[in-house]
């Protein structure tokens, strides 16, 4: 056995940079969901220890919810069926009914928010995905030149 | 692209297969473990559902062979769980260290065979990644010593 020493941030990096890599290259997207979902759980708790807001604290703020973080970050995290990938119980349903590559695209934005907000993030991913977003998505949709003042016209 | 309804199954049977490829290829330790693990969790289940023995009672049979007690599975699960550093991966509270110490390679091995034992009592062993992945673990964990160990320690499963 070679035990070494990690830093559980590094750890979650590399998670979130092996789901990207699977992302963009069209591998299994249910793997794509568990590991951002994995790894944002940890760029959440780290960014708050650095007193840095995280996207679900933003989201609260910006939408004035006063419900408890934890009871909205559950909610985004049910909406992408991050738990139903990881989890099952004598009640749980076999099957899950989901847009498989929305949810893996949502897991993997909802995650490079938070990756963007830290020291350790790796830019060639950041790059990587925005330059993928810009190609791909709708931009009536998507706000895919990350403009401040942007509004969907779905709204 | 339109909903689709996904079976569990095929999810944990999906997220193993990546799991697999990443730790052949030495591509990414961290992964395989989060990714064997969540396989794990709905693969015990439906071993349970198909009426066969899931890893978790498994080696709690072993630890009662050994310590002399069976422990409780939802404990003995998310000891395991810390063990294979499973649990350092996904969750993180505030007041948890932010450095951990494992050996990732051995701890991405042991979520596989943990996954695979449930797996293979589902689809059996004939898959060729599953054949690389046993052969692996043969020539690289000392597949004959660990036979023998096995062998002498008079620990038979009860079916």
């Amino acid at each position: 056995m070679k035990l070494n020493i990690h830093s559980r941030v590094k750890l979650a990096c590399q998670q979130f940079e092996t789901a990207v890599k699977l992302f963009l290259t069209g591998g299994d997207r249910f793997s794509v969901i568990t590991l951002a979902g994995a790894a944002d759980v940890i760029f959440c708790q780290t960014l708050s220890r650095r007193g840095i807001q995280n996207l679900t604290q933003y989201i609260a703020d910006t939408k004035k919810d006063s419900r408890p973080i934890g009871k909205i970050g559950r909610e985004i995290n049910d909406l992408l069926h991050i738990n139903d990938l990881k989890h099952m119980d004598d009640q749980s349903d076999v099957y899950v009914d989901m847009n498989l590559e929305e949810c893996a695209l949502g897991a993997i934005l909802k995650a490079l928010a938070n990756y963007h907000a830290l020291d350790e993030r790796n830019q060639i991913f950041v790059d990587g995905l925005k330059a993928w977003v810009k190609a791909n998505l709708d931009p009536s949709i998507y706000n895919v030149n990350c403009d401040p003042n942007w509004n969907s016209k779905q709204n | 692209m339109d909903s689709q309804k996904y079976h569990k199954k095929e999810i944990a049977r999906t997220q193993l297969h990546t799991a697999i490829l990443l730790f052949l290829q030495k591509e990414e330790f961290a992964s395989a473990i989060t990714l064997a693990g969540a396989a794990s969790n709905i693969l015990g289940q439906f071993v349970k559902i198909e009426g066969k023995k899931p890893f978790l009672d498994y080696a709690r049979d072993i630890h009662n062979h050994l310590i002399g007690n069976i422990p409780g599975r939802a404990s003995y699960n998310h000891h395991i769980d810390k063990k294979l550093g499973v649990s350092f991966l996904k969750h993180m509270n505030s007041d948890d260290a932010e450095i951990i110490e494992l050996d990732l390679k051995d701890c991405a091995a042991g979520t596989i065979i943990r996954a695979l034992n449930d797996y293979t009592k589902l689809y059996g062993s004939d898959e060729p990644l599953v054949k690389a992945f046993y052969n692996w673990t043969w020539k690289n964990m000392n597949g004959p010593l660990m036979m023998e160990e096995y062998r002498n320690s008079g620990f038979r499963e009860k079916k």
